[in-house]
């Protein structure tokens, strides 16, 4: 053009989407479709390949996965959309049914120590349980178990013909089951027995209950102190038990035992198992919080937070262990720990509770942001879990995608794209974002991504020239498939799409 | 030095089997510069890029290309100078290149370098641009649509003029050496070859207008049906004639000029150019009655009228040209303009500019252009008229590179730089789900993590329960908003 001064670009920083076309500066592209960014330049992005194929069962009609990595293998759980749940291990490869829940149409997921657990949920908020699965092929169940119950086995205990130290007075007994994950049931049977102890004698134990359930494989016996007849009330269930030493049964046939133990080693209580629910209700999400796993939301109250026992993932205190936020119509969506403090969002408001050392429901809890929140995939998983890094953690909302490090960072992360990421949230009456869109870090490559399913579309960030919003390069990439679901694994931190077709 | 050993076609140096090949030799000893000799015998049919090359002015490396007789001329390469050339070798054949010395000859060492590359053979994906060859011989080159360089050709495909794709992949070719009209299916193997038009000769078929539903039908029309007149037959993916429509112009009609034809979507109507060159209008036709309509538009005045593509949306793309000046016009149903295209600084010197609908349809279309250098292919989106692509590659008429003597061209492959353009296109629906990886390419300098899974530059995708099919990345682009002062 005549007369026009050149402009030199030495750098390509990506799609601008903010007004107008003639407001797009002059390093940034007003459109950018499927490429990516090399050192001082772009190129085509690379394709996409059958990652499992053959294909089988648990890699066809995928609505949504995690990557599920264990002690031996990298693997992924995959929902259908039949409701059925598979482990799939691609180096195998192999895919198991691991679990059915017909109506469910999400489901949320964390792990650890080799187990998945799995919170699915629908858009109409029907009512499911948590599942653990762990990890070995074996059928998933519901987190929890059924206590003993007099029909397993109807406790009896009796003074030992043999010398031993049980002291004198009433004790109560009672056995808690041992579930293959660890958990521990509520005390059973239904029946407590008592036996007056002389002071010098062991107790011996009959008709210990046996679980119809295969998955119980151990018991425990738990008893109480010594109570003084003459102020004992007859309620069994109203004296602390206490795990008795030498009582564990690691098996689940053994139908008698004898115990002897002084009262003063009656130290580990059982107490906190008398309120314990023996299922759970599912969540819209599943998260992490001092060592303590919690089930946000629950149907017809989507407004409540469980927190299991500390290191006890299926135990969740059905009286105590609940906290929750104003019920203004929008349930809540997501949750993370960052900085010691656990972060709980609805797509528009944050909340922020602290553990105070004391049980759940003491805990201090304080609105953060009314106006922004999260998505129910909307918080960044980093790797293989929602993570933090050491500065922020990353969300997405109905306002953009955002830094929160307990304030919500602004301008926004995707300040360039502001209004690209606006039209995306007019989708499906904001469905799409609030419930579908996924936020994945590829911290190798220094990448983002964002799925948007039903605009065939993968957002993108390279994040390699700095991991902020003047620095992110975006662009969008498409294909000629859904990509439903989406999850980083491996090592290598390889991208994988599930699509429904 | 000692004199070359390869001064005969009995001495001639074997390039061998396997490619890259890549030798040099000096050609001058004692003041005497030889004429020396390459054989090739072919190792599976391969189409072959030659690269003998001496010195611009001081040694000009003058070739010929002999059959195995040693005496007929392969292709009419025969005393070409210093320019890289594409032959097919089929499986057996022996060829041989006599590299004769022109030039001042001043120079010593007189060096001659020798390259030789198999063209790629990649898959052919959605979206890849299909450019026939007008010479025979020559085989199809399947352009991609990003680099605008081949990624495989096809040999033995036939010459012409008139070719075009359907959706469900095949690929139906008015062959100008005879009067057939042939069917390629999507992995480019020979349906058939239908002998619509018996009896008339290639004169009035092989130049014969070709057009589409798009979906599972061709249309092939004989210049004259017997009356004088012109015809059309409907023709499906086997090769089975279904239909014939005509007279396409009550009678009349006449013998020269480009023509354009194509059908709708749901084969009720054929529209088509007038011929004779200017000044015609774009007609219809009754496909359900078999009768002429009114015509769809009159002519646009001066110009001539080329392609005509319809659009899955209905509407209708005409290709007009007068010199350098080439319009398309976007025409409704009912003969409304809705959109006018303007393509300046193209050359069609060459031969007349040529359409085709892109794999997108009706998203994008693509003009090709011709310069006798270049092939220039311009994507242009419909909506809006901005270009989405504009690539020009140094063709390769006749397999010759069209562009100027240098020791370092620009491309080893390229496509003719006439015929028509044609993309190629497949289902693009997948009927099942599936778990795809994103492959990634590292830097080469990466020492770090490998990706075990190498970078792929098109998406496979399932189309049915274990079967995949590749298809283009789709419509890679970047837009670079112009500042103002």
């Amino acid at each position: 053009m005549r007369g026009h001064d050149p402009i030199l670009i030495e750098e390509f920083n990506g799609l601008w989407k903010r007004g107008d076309a003639d407001s797009t500066p002059p390093d940034h592209f007003s459109e950018a479709i499927n490429i990516e960014f090399i050192e001082s330049g772009f190129q085509t992005r690379q394709g996409i390949e059958p990652f499992y194929n053959p294909q089988d069962a648990g890699t066809l009609g995928i609505v949504r996965m995690y990557t599920f990595n264990t002690s031996t293998d990298d693997g992924l759980i995959t929902l259908d959309t039949n409701g059925d749940f598979y482990h799939v291990i691609p180096a195998i490869p192999s895919s198991t049914l691991i679990l059915s829940v017909p109506t469910c149409d999400d489901f949320a997921m964390v792990y650890a120590n080799d187990r998945a657990y799995i919170s699915p949920f629908n858009i109409g908020g029907s009512s499911f349980f948590v599942y653990v699965y762990n990890g070995d092929g074996t059928p998933a169940r519901k987190i929890g178990g059924v206590p003993p119950v007099d029909a397993d086995g109807a406790l009896a205990a009796a003074n030992s013909a043999t010398t031993g130290t049980v002291e004198a007075g009433i004790h109560i007994f009672g056995v808690v089951y041992e579930t293959d994950s660890g958990f521990l049931t509520q005390i059973g049977p239904d029946t407590l027995p008592t036996v007056t102890a002389p002071g010098n004698k062991k107790v011996d134990l009959s008709n210990i209950p046996v679980s119809p359930s295969g998955f119980v494989v151990a018991r425990h016996i738990v008893a109480s102190k010594a109570i003084d007849p003459t102020l004992y009330t007859g309620n069994t269930r109203g004296y602390e038990l206490f795990f008795v030493p030498g009582g564990d049964i690691n098996d689940n046939t053994t139908t008698t035992l004898t115990v002897d133990f002084f009262d003063s080693e009656l130290l580990d209580s059982a107490a906190y198992l008398l309120e314990i629910a023996s299922q759970v209700l599912n969540g819209n999400n599943l998260a992490w919080y001092h060592n303590r796993m919690v089930v946000i939301g629950a149907p017809g109250d989507s407004c409540i937070m469980k927190f299991s026992q500390p290191g006890e993932y299926e135990t969740f205190n059905e009286v105590d262990g609940i906290l929750s936020v104003q019920n203004d119509g929008l349930g809540l969506t997501n949750g993370i720990e960052y900085r010691d403090v656990f972060y709980a969002f609805k797509i528009n408001e944050t909340f922020a509770a602290t553990d105070n050392g004391d049980v759940p429901s003491s805990w201090p809890l304080i609105t953060i942001d009314e106006g922004l929140g999260a998505g129910l995939h909307g918080v960044m998983f980093l790797d293989t879990r929602q993570g933090a890094s050491v500065e922020f953690v990353m969300v997405h909302n109905y306002a953009g995608i955002y830094q929160f490090n307990g304030l919500f960072q602004k301008p926004d992360f995707s300040y360039k794209i502001r209004d690209l990421w606006l039209s995306y949230t007019n989708i499906d009456n904001g469905q799409e974002v609030a419930r579908k869109c996924e936020f994945y870090n590829d911290a190798i490559r220094q990448r983002l991504f964002i799925n948007i399913p039903s605009q065939n579309t993968i957002l993108f960030g390279d994040y390699a020239n700095g991991l902020t919003p003047e620095k992110i390069r975006w662009a969008k990439w498409t294909y000629n498939t859904e990509p439903t679901t989406i999850t980083i694994l491996g090592r290598e931190a390889n991208l994988l799409i599930g699509s429904i077709g | 030095m000692p004199i070359p050993s390869n001064i005969s076609f009995a001495t001639a140096t074997d390039i061998g089997s396997t490619f890259p090949y890549s030798t040099s030799q000096q050609i001058d000893d004692s003041g005497t510069y030889y004429t020396v000799y390459y054989k090739i015998t072919g190792s599976g049919s391969k189409y072959l890029s030659f690269f003998f090359f001496g010195s611009l002015t001081d040694y000009i490396a003058e070739f010929t290309v002999y059959e195995s007789d040693q005496t007929t001329v392969y292709l009419g390469f025969t005393a070409i100078d210093n320019l890289p050339f594409t032959i097919p070798v089929p499986n057996g054949n022996t060829y041989y290149i006599k590299i004769v010395p022109t030039g001042t000859l001043a120079l010593s060492p007189a060096t001659l370098t020798v390259s030789v590359e198999a063209a790629p053979t990649t898959t052919v994906v959605i979206g890849n641009i299909l450019i026939p060859d007008d010479t025979a011989e020559f085989p199809l080159a399947v352009v991609d649509e990003i680099s605008g360089l081949p990624i495989r050709y096809v040999l033995n495909f036939p010459s012409g003029e008139y070719g075009c794709t359907t959706s469900s992949g095949y690929t139906g070719m008015a062959n100008q050496a005879d009067d057939e009209f042939w069917i390629y299916d999507s992995a480019f193997a020979l349906v058939i070859a239908v002998d619509a038009w018996p009896g008339e000769g290639a004169a009035q078929v092989g130049q014969g207008w070709v057009g589409s539903n798009h979906v599972d039908k061709f249309y092939f029309a004989t210049w004259d049906d017997g009356t004088g007149d012109t015809a059309v037959k409907q023709i499906n993916t086997a090769g089975t004639v279904l239909a014939t429509f005509g007279p396409l112009f009550g009678g009349g009609g006449d013998s020269t000029g480009y023509f354009g034809m194509d059908a709708s979507h749901d084969d009720t109507i054929l529209y088509y150019t007038g011929r004779g060159g200017t000044n015609g209008p774009v007609r219809r036709f009754d496909l359900v009655n078999n009768l002429p309509l009114s015509n769809l538009v009159a002519a646009v005045a001066t110009y001539s009228t080329v392609d005509i593509k319809t659009l899955s949306d209905g509407t209708i793309l005409v290709m007009y040209y007068k010199g350098n000046d080439v319009l398309v016009k976007q025409y409704s149903a009912a003969g409304a303009v809705l959109n006018t295209y303007t393509f300046t600084g193209v050359n069609t010197s060459a031969s007349p500019p040529r359409l085709d609908i892109g794999a997108d349809d009706p998203i994008s279309f693509w003009g090709f252009f011709k310069d006798n250098v270049h092939t220039n292919y311009q994507q242009v989106k419909i909506s809006d008229g901005s270009i989405l692509t504009n690539l020009s590659p140094v063709s390769y008429e006749g397999g010759l590179y069209a562009g100027t003597v240098t020791a370092t061209p620009l491309n080893r492959f390229g496509a003719s730089g006439s015929c028509p353009i044609m993309i190629f296109n497949l289902p693009s629906t997948v009927t099942e789900g599936g778990l795809y990886i994103q492959t990634t390419q590292l830097p080469l300098s990466s020492g770090g993590v490998n990706p075990t899974t190498p970078a792929r530059t098109n998406d496979e995708l399932f189309t049915g329960l274990d079967t995949t099919a590749e298809t283009a990345i789709p419509q890679p682009q970047v837009i670079i908003y112009p500042a103002g002062d």
